[in-house]
């Protein structure tokens, strides 16, 4: 039929010079993939959460899947009576998860646990988009963020929601921890702003930008903690706004102010990874922002021709970070310098419904899962970022 | 004054008014996918559309004076252009600065027209902060087009309508599966399984009952569309194996990035049975002459340990590592040597080799400039005040600072264009892998082996360059004349067998890996396997899953060589 050859048209593998690992496909019928992470704890896990009807009504599952000898094996289904949009990995104990619910509740599991889940939280009045447990060690918290425009942190150990957060004038469609600020978190929304928090603060954001035209869907930190002097990727937003001189911003350890310490020629910039911000949205772009300069976004990676649904960055190159999309494929840019021009490292297309889950293995690196509404989590290794030879 | 234009309307000329309701009355999807949101829905439902038109003509005429700078939002704009004034204009700078106010307004009447239809809209707070966007990105990406605005609507229009399902899940969901899809233009969009779940939605085959879609009449059943996947368990079994293999041991990708550390110290082999040789340098340099790289990398170990002070010791103990497929080691090696000696040119080219492969682009390009300075031939071609990067944790190199290194290296060429000098030639090839202009590269390293046809290194260098260019058999030629030179020239064999995982000859590129690692345990006692190179064993994982064959997997895994060997027959 006609839709079937337009199927086999999208599954092409652009990428230069060619796919290297195999790839891996898992079937998830009847559920349509929201979400897919890699356990941090354990190489051969992974957890899936996804929704009937393409999420609009009905039930979903967070399923949790276990490699072995032969292959994925289904390792614990946990049935849901809504749909489940968004999964998280406790950072404490590694049988734990959270995950987040049409219905409006944070549904924490325990895979010791087989038959359901161990706490629901409820507190959001609308579908919770996001969840994401803290990646530092000071607490133990996890960030929801929900389409009642709310972003609200519970305390899963204690079963209560510790604080809510409440400028948002949209829906908020993602929340996340940075993985070394402490008590700092990003939230994106439908309202086009990204605003920061930190929640041993009063519940007010500690900074805010209108991120870009349109919503705001997804935001990643940058995993790094270094200082990178020169980026060649961001020489141009600077110059078509008319920066030829940029400042150098120095966060104090203390304080919070901001110094310009000195000019510097046109093409050098400062900064440091930990402040790095991607963010993806509606304009089809994928953005970075450096929160300490939250007015013009350091750079903006063109090339989707659909809004960005996802963005990741790699845990294992600074340099490297993933986004799928509503036009069907998931991108791998490099911010540092790219192969195809404008960053892009290559395209990888071969899902027939919108790509909506993306992650980078921790362990196995170079590695990469989506999941999208066709009911198939596909793992893989792009040869962009697989092992070179050595000159 | 923009009444003027309303109101004033020349023959010909376009009356924004109503051009905009023609948009209105015609063009429905466009209508509907666009700002208007709530607002438009309640209107189709409420009036006519001369009725609208009409009271949007008042509200337009009426309200006019704060409405257009508070769609433009002009506050966030004002501080932008603050923000870029703080910062003192250089005599080159041009006109951009002003860009961002100034261009909707006057540059380009058609881009008013149609911001300004839209700021004569109600003041809806997500619409104004919508508008300001785009004005803020049509000022900065001056060649946007209007398929692209077009697109941006509908997408926020598919987010919005998919929210919009959830919120109306009792009511009116087939309505609103209808205006879904005469929103979405994309044919690739409407060639999803979604959008035929929504029509359907939309043609009341399906309905929500409760909460659950149900089917009426004799729908099928979409999930009978996705083909079985026979092959399921074969790629699960190949995948899951290759993962499996790659679990465990400390992955040298996992440490490699933690970058910007201070240069580690050396750490030498726990068992070095060739300790206590007489005169360990000479006999280093003559198992390097023979090929034996494992056994000249022990033997230099020893000449540092008995004598740290010695340059050439280290110096040797770095480039073999190095060959050695030891990248960290010979990092640290090459650091030490320069400590001694800060002028050793073989560190210097060493270093800036082993930089270049592990990423570290500044620190390369520093190498490279240093080079030239201590070489008493180019040390004119330097300028001293050539600013140096070591201050900083470095990695990225900027394209000027690549330039300008680059510069420096072809007027060192140049000062004796008759016989080329190979190293030169070798500095430019790494700096034109760096910035990953493979031909050019491949060009020095040519013509640096028409000077040294037999040194091993400079054919590996060749063939490294081949393969990151996609020019896998070529490469594989090269490594080959490099390990016919050097036959236990380890980093050239892990080079071919990358090139032959690259070309999908498996057992190749295993029987090629294996052979490295064979070679560098010879060298050492059976017991100690701190002489093998991790770089290697990863990258025969990787070979091993992808030649399906997976009862080999744990052998790999728990580092059992002996069995591979007798299983490929390595010798």
């Amino acid at each position: 039929t006609e839709r079937k050859k337009k199927t086999q048209n999208l599954i092409v593998c652009k990428s230069p010079p060619f796919l290297l690992a195999i790839m891996v496909t898992i079937f998830t019928a009847p559920y349509h993939g929201y979400q897919v992470l890699f356990s941090p704890f354990e190489r051969n896990k992974i957890a899936f959460t996804g929704a009937v009807n393409y999420g609009i009504s009905g039930n979903g599952a967070l399923l949790i899947y276990e490699r072995d000898e032969v292959g994925y094996k289904e390792f614990r289904r946990y049935p849901w009576k809504d749909g489940l949009f968004d999964v998280t990995w406790s950072e404490l104990n590694e049988a734990v998860l959270v995950t987040a619910s049409g219905d409006g509740s944070v549904v924490v599991y325990d895979q010791a646990q087989p038959n359901g889940p161990v706490t629901v939280l409820t507190g959001h009045t609308a579908e919770v988009s996001s969840v994401h447990w803290s990646m530092t060690r000071q607490e133990q918290l996890v960030v929801s963020a929900s389409w009642d425009g709310t972003v609200r942190l519970w305390d899963p150990n204690a079963q209560v929601c510790v604080a809510i957060f409440t400028e948002h004038t949209g829906l908020v469609y993602a929340s996340v921890w940075s993985p070394h600020l402490p008590h700092t978190f990003a939230s994106v929304s439908g309202d086009g702003s990204i605003r920061l928090w930190d929640c041993s603060t009063p519940p007010n954001s500690i900074a805010s930008v209108n991120a870009s035209c349109g919503e705001v869907l997804s935001c990643d930190w940058s995993k790094y903690n270094e200082v990178i002097t020169t980026f060649l990727m961001i020489q141009p937003t600077y110059q078509a706004l008319g920066h030829f001189e940029l400042l150098l911003h120095y966060l104090p350890e203390l304080g919070g102010c901001l110094l310009n310490v000195f000019y510097l020629s046109r093409c050098m910039y400062f900064f440091l990874f930990q402040y790095l911000l991607f963010t993806g949205g509606v304009d089809c772009a994928v953005k970075l922002w450096d929160i300490r300069q939250l007015g013009i976004p350091l750079h903006v990676l063109m090339g989707h021709g659909q809004a960005v649904r996802r963005v990741r960055a790699s845990p294992h190159d600074p340099n490297i970070i993933a986004s799928c999309s509503y036009d069907f494929t998931v991108r791998l840019w490099n911010i540092g310098t790219g192969h195809l021009g404008g960053g892009l490292l290559d395209i990888i297309a071969h899902h027939t419904e919108f790509t909506y889950g993306l992650d980078f293995s921790l362990h196995d690196p170079g590695m990469i899962a989506d999941c999208s509404w066709d009911q198939t989590i596909k793992l893989l290794t792009p040869v962009s970022i697989a092992p070179k030879p050595a000159v | 004054m923009a009444m003027r234009g309303l109101v004033e309307a020349e023959c010909g000329a376009a009356n924004p008014l109503l051009q905009w309701s023609s948009r209105f009355s015609q063009d429905k999807p466009m209508v509907k996918r666009g700002v208007y949101g709530d607002q438009l829905t309640e209107l189709t439902h409420h009036g006519t559309t001369a009725g609208a038109v009409q009271q949007w003509t008042n509200e337009f005429v009426a309200d006019q004076g704060p409405m257009v700078p508070q769609s433009f939002n002009m506050t966030a704009i004002l501080r932008e252009a603050q923000h870029i004034e703080q910062t003192p204009p250089l005599p080159s700078s041009t006109t951009l600065v002003a860009t961002p106010i100034s261009l909707p307004i006057e540059q380009d009447a058609g881009v008013r027209e149609w911001v300004e239809q839209f700021a004569s809209k109600h003041p809806v707070n997500a619409a104004a902060s919508l508008e300001a966007g785009w004005v803020m990105e049509y000022s900065q990406q001056q060649n946007v087009e209007a398929r692209r605005w077009a697109e941006e609507f509908s997408m926020t229009k598919e987010e919005r309508w998919v929210e919009e399902f959830h919120q109306q899940r009792e009511r009116g969901v087939a309505e609103v599966a209808r205006e879904l899809v005469n929103s979405v233009q994309d044919p690739d969009v409407q060639a999803t399984e979604f959008m035929d779940f929504v029509r359907k939605l939309g043609s009341g085959a399906l309905k929500m009952e409760d909460g659950q879609v149900v089917a009426t009449g004799d729908s099928q059943s979409w999930e009978n569309e996705f083909e079985q996947n026979h092959q399921e368990n074969f790629w699960d079994r190949m995948e899951s194996d290759w993962q499996e293999m790659a679990r465990q041991e400390q992955h040298p990708w996992l440490s490699e990035y933690d970058g910007g550390a201070p240069p580690t110290a050396y750490s030498f082999a726990d068992e070095n049975p060739l300790k206590d040789v007489t005169n360990p340098l000479e006999e280093g340099l003559r198992k390097l002459q023979s090929g034996d790289l494992p056994g000249a990398v022990l033997l230099f170990e020893a000449e540092v340990q008995a004598r740290p002070q010695s340059v050439k010791g280290w110096q040797y103990l770095g480039t073999t590592q190095a060959d050695n497929e030891q990248e960290h080691l010979a990092i640290a090696a090459l650091n030490r040597c320069l400590e001694l000696d800060p002028s050793n040119l073989p560190a210097l080219l060493g270093l800036a080799v082993s930089y270049t492969n592990e990423s570290q682009q500044n620190k390369a390009l520093d190498s490279l400039v240093a080079w030239l300075r201590e070489n008493p031939r180019y040390r004119g071609v330097v300028d001293p005040s050539m600013p140096s990067s070591k201050s900083q944790v470095t990695s990225f190199m900027t394209k000027e600072h690549h330039a300008a290194v680059t510069d420096l290296y072809i007027k060192a060429a140049q000062m004796s264009p008759q016989d080329l000098d190979p190293d030169v030639q070798v500095g430019l090839g790494v700096l034109f892998n760096l910035s990953g202009e493979y031909s050019k590269a491949v060009d020095c390293f040519s013509a640096a082996l028409k000077a040294r046809p037999e040194d091993a290194m400079l054919w590996n260098k060749l063939g490294a360059t081949l393969a990151n260019s996609s020019r896998s058999e070529e490469a594989i030629h090269a490594y080959r004349q490099a390990l016919h030179y050097l036959p236990g020239f380890t980093r050239s064999r892990y080079n071919l067998g990358i090139s032959c995982i690259n070309l999908k000859a498996y057992r190749e590129a295993i029987e090629h890996l294996l052979t490295a690692l064979n070679v560098q345990r010879r060298a050492t006692t059976a017991a100690s396997t701190s002489q093998m190179s991790e770089a290697v064993w990863s990258t025969l994982r990787l070979a091993v899953s992808l030649y399906e064959r997976p009862e080999l997997i744990e052998h790999v895994s728990s580092r059992n060589l002996d069995v591979l060997i007798r299983e490929f027959g390595i010798d």
